[in-house]
């Protein structure tokens, strides 16, 4: 089942004959479940792919739809909303809302949306990221990797069709990466969550199940989707 | 007084009780004052007219929640019976959103369920043929040694070749069965993975034990650096099981004169155990693959193997939380890690 | 707020806007201290404005009375009617039964009845009022000044007023009036109801009657409400005016309309401190807006975060700015505190204080909410002027010029600030600077530096004519005035008493004499009319008008050159009814400082001389030699203390009066000024503490390429200074243009003795403190910024 598709998906800024195409054609389709890697270089169009999948930018022309949603159609309350409840997001920096607490933080996008947060999968979710003494502190006393899995515990509380994940170790030393990573990856499989991230580190990529290669704002790579066999039950 | 628990007919006669009293009270404050009849007059007729408005709202509102109400019943009819995906009520900063966005994940879930149950079913059947494919030929190779030892006079020596031959397809085949009662095993969950704190090297001993003389043969040489006292809450037997497959795939694919190299590092969420080897290495191409079920490298059809080792090893790792990846070159040789979580 | 079946996230608001504050404590402390200081200004100005107005209207006034009309030669069919009629609120009572002279003293007696005591601002100190008709309510002083020792209970012996003999009388309680002590010539008695009619009062006595009408009962014009109850109750006489209290027991519209500006200005200086505060904030806060938007926040819920903060921010400051306005209010005017005052003004301020933090947070409130997450992740605090410039020579003057460039929109609003301020500053003050004691006082005492005249209390006991008749002006007292050291000149000024009731038993009007000399004068403020000559208008009579406007409000009738006007004229006890013709009419506009000497009626003082008898002087106006002022002062008031019928007033106490209302004038626009002022100051406080805090990073770094501490302080000083400066320079000149157009419009029209001067004390005084608060914030800022590491503030 696809949840997340784009079609077609262009980003140009400015015009002839210096215009900048960002996004040249991006087409993509991502499965329930799957941990998908976006690979390039900087200034490939990476980053653009990923706002243009959140609903944070609009493309020039190309769709983006999620579990049958299509984003182009929303106006700009709708998408906000939309985000709240159907897309996680990490990013490298910037994660966390500097005045709330770590367990504020986690919670936060449920509540926006007027709701309390279930219990028990909070429990799961603070154990397996392993922040339950420091669901008191606020953000400024964390390390970059417990900031990272704090963003990784408030992009998972929602239960989002897909989480968005941008350089989430681009700030972190190897070990932190690999423990973040790790992380992710399990997530992915546990609650058959499905993750698109985005790097510029191969040897990160791999752990993802799928990677797409792109440059020039253009997929030039698609490894088949690995038939690994019995698959994930 | 619990606002949840109140009924709506309650609040409703409650506000217009409030109402009309304090209305009545005005009236009769101003009438006591200024002793007109007309205010009096003006003051009840105020008041019938807010009755009536409240009456009408009371009614409307009823109605919206009644057809609200509806269409909530209809959509989650729909649902049980499964006959089609709940309409979707929009983004938008209402209750019927809210609500919406709920039956909507819930559907999903109930068709992932569905889904899962018939990938199942597949993975099932998958595994059926699978087997039937493996045992196919070993038992076709039993048939015909059997049918000339049957049907030909053989020599002493013909014969003692045949049935070393037997021999070998029988253990093929035992070997084989093991390998496919594990899985399945594992599959069906009825082995589970017990985790126990326990010391990390003493499960390393266990799995070098397996290969330790099939490295020596080879003359492989086999380091292992893994600090003594790092414990870690994992299955011990059946991650033992895990490393040994690498390391018997390590030995099978490295040449003579090689070296295999056990490393572990504890790391704040994870421990990552490294095998790494100075084998031919694994093409990009083929990294995905090799944890596939049966799947073996062309080369080596004529060790002994079945290829289900790597698959083990990842579900083992999975299932405890963890998992697997690999770095290989051809030629340059591969590493093999497992990352464990710490908890 | 939330409807129904609408998603209700108040609650996440609610907890973002409480962490919000809890983090910004310099934002909560200037935005608190501005709400409360705006609103104890608010409650202070209608406060003390109302108190005022309340304080007029309550009549405590001694010296008008609080009545708003006085109709004399009333009879008993009448004063029934009047006391009946339901729109009168107090019907008071009075009529003079005489006077019993003792020694150099006078005691008045009269009878009054309870609401004419009221009225008159008279009130019974101890005992009660008189009953019966022997009884008497008597001042104390009186009985201590002639040395009776009696007390209530006890009697007296007084002479008769109408025939002499001497009468007991049994003393009920003390009277108390407006006048105190025991220097005085003149006290006041009160008999008894009894005591009236039995001397048959209606004939012998002219009772007069007191009116207080209803506000409230009949709306419109007082005046005209009060000649229609006269003529319901047959009144033959027209009612005489009360002016003065009239027009105490009207809020004057000048008060109201101060009191408007005055809420005006403060809710613009409030609104240019909130807003810049808030604006200051939410643009330092754009990253965290953005993260909030890219979670799912929608731009409403933002727009209502901000309005919270700023709700939970009113609620600390606002009952602190109240509660501070009342006490004030309070210690200033006592006696104008009233409950139901504050009972309506606290609801109106409050809804001004909320109306002005909504009025400032809008705008901010839509840039935080407008904030699109895209660009929120690169967002750069206004990244400098696009597109190409020239390269400058970079020093800390011209970085300092970038800097103020860079962030206009908040510079703009603390030199807004500034010129508020500095404009309400130098406007006010250039009028106060430009007024002056002496030349204010000079222009009541143009032609001499005293003024000796008939006492007010004479002249409110009697009418002229009864003066008149024994003129206090005796020919000692003409002597030792010509003896005066430094005399140069003494003007005697001639009052003929008249009326044009040709019925009435006293005067209500003066005829103003005019000498030879003065002929010029009235020359020059001819509007209708032949001023020919003197000897002519002697002989024949004739008057001139000098107040055609008044004579129409006393007449009817516009006066015309050559028509006649009949006058009673009262000579002492003598009347005489005459007929004047009118010779001229004058402009009353060019009288200008001469209002002392062109009234209603003039007449030449030889034509006086020949129709009345009595000594018509009214006041003499004394010119001596500069020098010895001093000197003729202290013997003027010997005189005055021989003669205690006379009072003097001097040009020196005058300038004394006038020098302490100037003094006081000045300190109170000093306090509101500095109050307003200190808006402007916590602005430029606010926004150059988060202008450097902000900017930690910045300076860091360019402290590590190479930046020494001193040139850092050297461009954010002067940084301060730009915006300082150009508040300052603009509110000069606009203040002083201000100021300008101000004090020459007062010059034409109300004060003729304003010399325009431009305040400069002030002005550099302002400019001192305000570059100082500048220096002293930056230093310090600076200095606590420098104390951490490099390093760490660069991370």
């Amino acid at each position: 089942m696809n949840v997340l598709q784009t079609i077609d998906l262009r980003k140009y800024y400015g015009s002839e004959p210096n215009i900048t195409r960002a996004l040249d054609g991006v087409s993509l389709s991502v499965e329930q479940g799957e941990f998908v890697a976006v690979v390039g270089t900087s200034g490939s169009g990476k980053s653009t792919l990923l706002n243009m999948m959140g609903g944070l930018d609009t493309p020039t022309s190309g769709n983006v739809i999620v579990r049958g949603d299509e984003l182009a159609k929303k106006n700009d309350e709708e998408l906000t909303i939309f985000r709240r409840r159907n897309i996680g997001f990490i990013f490298q920096n910037y994660n966390l809302v500097p005045i709330l607490n770590v367990y504020e933080n986690i919670v936060l996008p449920v509540e926006l949306d007027g709701d309390a947060a279930d219990k028990k999968f909070m429990d799961e979710i603070v154990g397996m990221l392993a922040l339950q003494d420091k669901l008191q502190n606020m953000p400024n006393n964390l390390s970059g990797g417990q900031q990272q899995r704090v963003a990784i515990a408030r992009a998972l509380i929602t239960k989002p069709a897909i989480i968005l994940a941008d350089e989430p170790t681009g700030n972190l030393d190897s070990k932190t990466s690999a423990d973040v990573l790790g992380l992710l990856k399990r997530t992915s499989m546990e609650f058959n969550q499905t993750i698109v991230m985005i790097t510029h580190n191969n040897e990160i990529a791999q752990l993802a199940d799928r990677i797409v290669r792109i440059e020039d704002g253009r997929i030039v790579e698609k490894m088949p989707k690995s038939q690994l066999g019995g698959g994930k039950i | 007084m619990n606002l949840g628990r109140i009924s709506v007919k309650r609040i409703f006669l409650l506000v217009s009780g409030g109402m009309a009293v304090s209305m009545l009270a005005i009236c009769a404050v101003f009438f006591a004052v200024t002793g007109q009849m007309w205010i009096l007059a003006c003051g009840m007729l105020l008041m019938l007219c807010a009755f009536a408005w409240m009456f009408l709202l009371s009614i409307a509102f009823g109605k919206r929640l009644s057809v609200f109400t509806r269409e909530l019943c209809r959509a989650m009819d729909q649902m049980i019976s499964g006959s089609g995906e709940p309409v979707r009520a929009g983004d938008s900063e209402t209750l019927f959103a809210r609500i919406s966005h709920r039956l909507t994940r819930l559907y999903g879930i109930m068709q992932e369920n569905r889904r899962k149950v018939d990938a199942e079913r597949q993975e099932l059947q998958r595994l059926v043929s699978d087997v039937s494919h493996q045992v196919k030929t070993p038992v076709a190779n039993l048939k015909m040694v059997t049918d000339t030892l049957l049907s030909k006079p053989v020599t002493e020596e013909e014969q003692r070749e045949f049935l070393k031959g037997i021999r070998n397809q029988t253990d093929k085949l035992e070997f084989l069965f093991q390998a496919l009662v594990k899985t399945s095993r594992l599959e069906t969950g009825a082995i589970r993975l017990e985790k126990k704190d326990a010391l990390l090297i003493d499960t390393l001993a266990v799995a070098l034990s397996g290969i330790v003389y099939a490295a020596e043969k080879k003359n492989i040489s086999v380091t292992v650096d893994c600090p003594e006292e790092l414990r870690l809450s994992h299955d011990s037997k059946w991650t033992a099981e895990a490393v040994f497959n690498l390391l018997d795939n390590a030995v099978k694919y490295t040449p003579a004169g090689g070296t295999i190299r056990i490393s572990v590092e504890r790391w704040e969420m994870y421990v990552k155990l490294s095998v790494s080897d100075t084998g031919k290495g694994i093409p990009e191409s083929n990294q995905a693959a090799i944890f596939r079920r049966f799947y073996r490298e062309e080369e080596v059809h004529g060790e002994q193997g079945v290829g289900i080792g790597l698959y083990l090893t990842r579900e083992i790792v999975m299932r405890q939380g963890g998992y697997i990846k690999v770095v290989s070159e051809p030629g340059k040789g591969s590493e093999f890690s497992i990352m464990l979580p710490t908890r | 707020m939330t409807w129904p079946f609408e998603n209700d996230t108040g609650a996440v608001i609610k907890k973002l806007a409480s962490a919000q504050l809890k983090k910004e404590r310099l934002k909560k402390i200037f935005t608190v201290t501005a709400i409360s200081l705006a609103t104890f200004l608010m409650a202070s100005v209608l406060l003390l404005v109302s108190g005022i107005i309340t304080v007029n209207q309550k009549g405590g006034n001694n010296i008008t009375g609080s009545y708003h009309a006085l109709i004399s030669g009333i009879e008993k069919e009448q004063y029934q009617k009047l006391s009946d009629d339901v729109r009168v609120d107090l019907c008071g009572f009075t009529a003079s039964i005489g006077s019993v002279k003792s020694g150099n003293d006078r005691l008045n007696i009269s009878y009054c009845n309870k609401d004419a005591l009221t009225l008159n601002g008279l009130s019974v100190d101890q005992g009660k009022m008189p009953e019966k008709a022997n009884e008497i309510l008597i001042e104390q002083e009186y009985l201590i000044r002639q040395k009776i020792n009696a007390k209530i209970g006890d009697t007296i012996r007084l002479p008769d007023p109408n025939n002499g003999q001497e009468k007991s009388f049994l003393i009920t309680g003390y009277l108390k009036t407006g006048a105190k002590g025991t220097d005085r010539s003149l006290y006041a008695a009160m008999v008894s109801e009894e005591y009236f009619s039995e001397m048959d009062g209606w004939d012998h006595f002219s009772p007069a009657v007191m009116l207080r009408v209803n506000l409230d009962a009949g709306s419109g014009d007082v005046k005209s409400l009060i000649s229609q109850i006269a003529a319901d109750a047959g009144c033959k006489t027209a009612p005489s005016y009360n002016e003065a209290y009239l027009n105490l027991s009207q809020p004057s519209a000048w008060m109201v309309l101060a009191a408007v500006a005055g809420l005006v200005v403060i809710v613009i200086a409030g609104v240019l401190v909130i807003y810049n505060i808030f604006y200051i904030s939410i643009i330092n806060s754009i990253k965290q807006y953005g993260q909030l938007r890219t979670i799912g926040m929608t731009a409403k819920q933002i727009q209502r975060l901000v309005l919270r903060e700023g709700t939970l921010l009113m609620l600390p400051a606002i009952p602190m700015g109240l509660i501070a306005g009342i006490a004030v209010a309070y210690l200033l005017i006592p006696h104008g505190f009233g409950l139901w005052n504050v009972l309506w003004i606290c609801p109106v301020v409050v809804a001004l204080t909320y109306a002005t933090v909504r009025l400032s947070i809008k705008k901010p409130a839509k840039i935080a909410a407008a904030v699109s997450p895209i660009e929120a992740s690169r967002y750069e605090q206004n990244k400098g002027p696009k597109g190409k410039h020239r390269q400058h020579r970079l020093t800390p003057g011209s970085l300092a010029v970038n800097q103020v460039l860079r962030y206009k929109k908040k510079n703009i609003l603390t030199a807004a600030s500034l010129v508020l301020t500095g404009v309400l500053l130098l406007g006010l003050s250039s009028v106060l600077s430009s007024i002056n004691a002496e030349d204010m006082s000079l222009s009541g005492f143009a032609r001499g530096q005293f003024v000796l005249k008939i006492s007010n209390q004479e002249l409110m006991e009697n009418p002229l004519e009864i003066l008149q008749g024994s003129s206090p002006f005796t020919e000692e007292v003409e002597k030792e005035l010509s003896q005066l050291s430094g005399v140069q000149k003494i003007i005697d000024d001639w009052h003929l008493p008249v009326s044009y009731d040709l019925q009435a038993l006293e005067s209500d009007a003066e005829i103003v004499g005019f000498e030879k000399a003065d002929m010029d004068l009235l020359q020059s403020c001819l509007l209708n009319g032949n001023l020919s000559d003197y000897g002519q208008m002697a002989s024949e009579d004739q008057m001139v008008i000098g107040r055609p406007n008044d004579f129409e409000k006393y007449f009817g009738i516009y006066p015309k050159v050559g028509s006649s006007v009949t006058l009673k004229i009262f000579d002492g006890q003598h009347t005489e009814n005459l007929e004047f013709e009118i010779a001229a009419v004058l402009d009353e506009s060019k009288i200008g400082n001469h209002g002392d000497k062109i009234d209603m009626l003039l007449l030449p003082v030889d034509s006086m001389q020949k129709i009345a008898h009595s000594n018509l002087t009214y006041q003499y106006v004394i010119r001596v030699e500069d020098s010895l002022e001093q000197q003729a002062e202290n013997e003027i008031d010997q005189i005055v203390s021989d003669n205690p019928r006379l009072s003097v007033d001097s040009l020196s106490a005058a300038i004394a009066q006038n020098e302490n209302f100037l003094q006081g004038t000045q300190l109170a626009l000093a306090i509101a000024i500095v109050l307003i002022g200190c808006f402007s100051v916590m602005n430029l406080l606010n926004t150059t503490l988060t202008g450097i805090i902000v900017r930690r990073r910045e300076f860091s770094l360019m402290r590590s390429v190479g930046m020494s501490q001193k040139q850092l302080s050297v461009m954010v000083h002067k940084e301060g200074l730009i915006v300082v400066g150009m508040g300052l320079v603009l509110s000069v000149i606009i203040g002083g243009g201000i100021g300008y157009v101000l004090c020459s419009f007062l010059k034409n029209s109300l004060m003729s003795y304003l010399n325009y001067q431009f305040p400069v004390g002030i002005t550099i005084l302002n400019c001192a403190v305000i570059i100082l608060c500048s220096v002293l914030i930056t230093t310090g800022a600076l200095k606590q910024q420098s104390k951490s590491s490099m390093m760490e503030a660069l991370r």
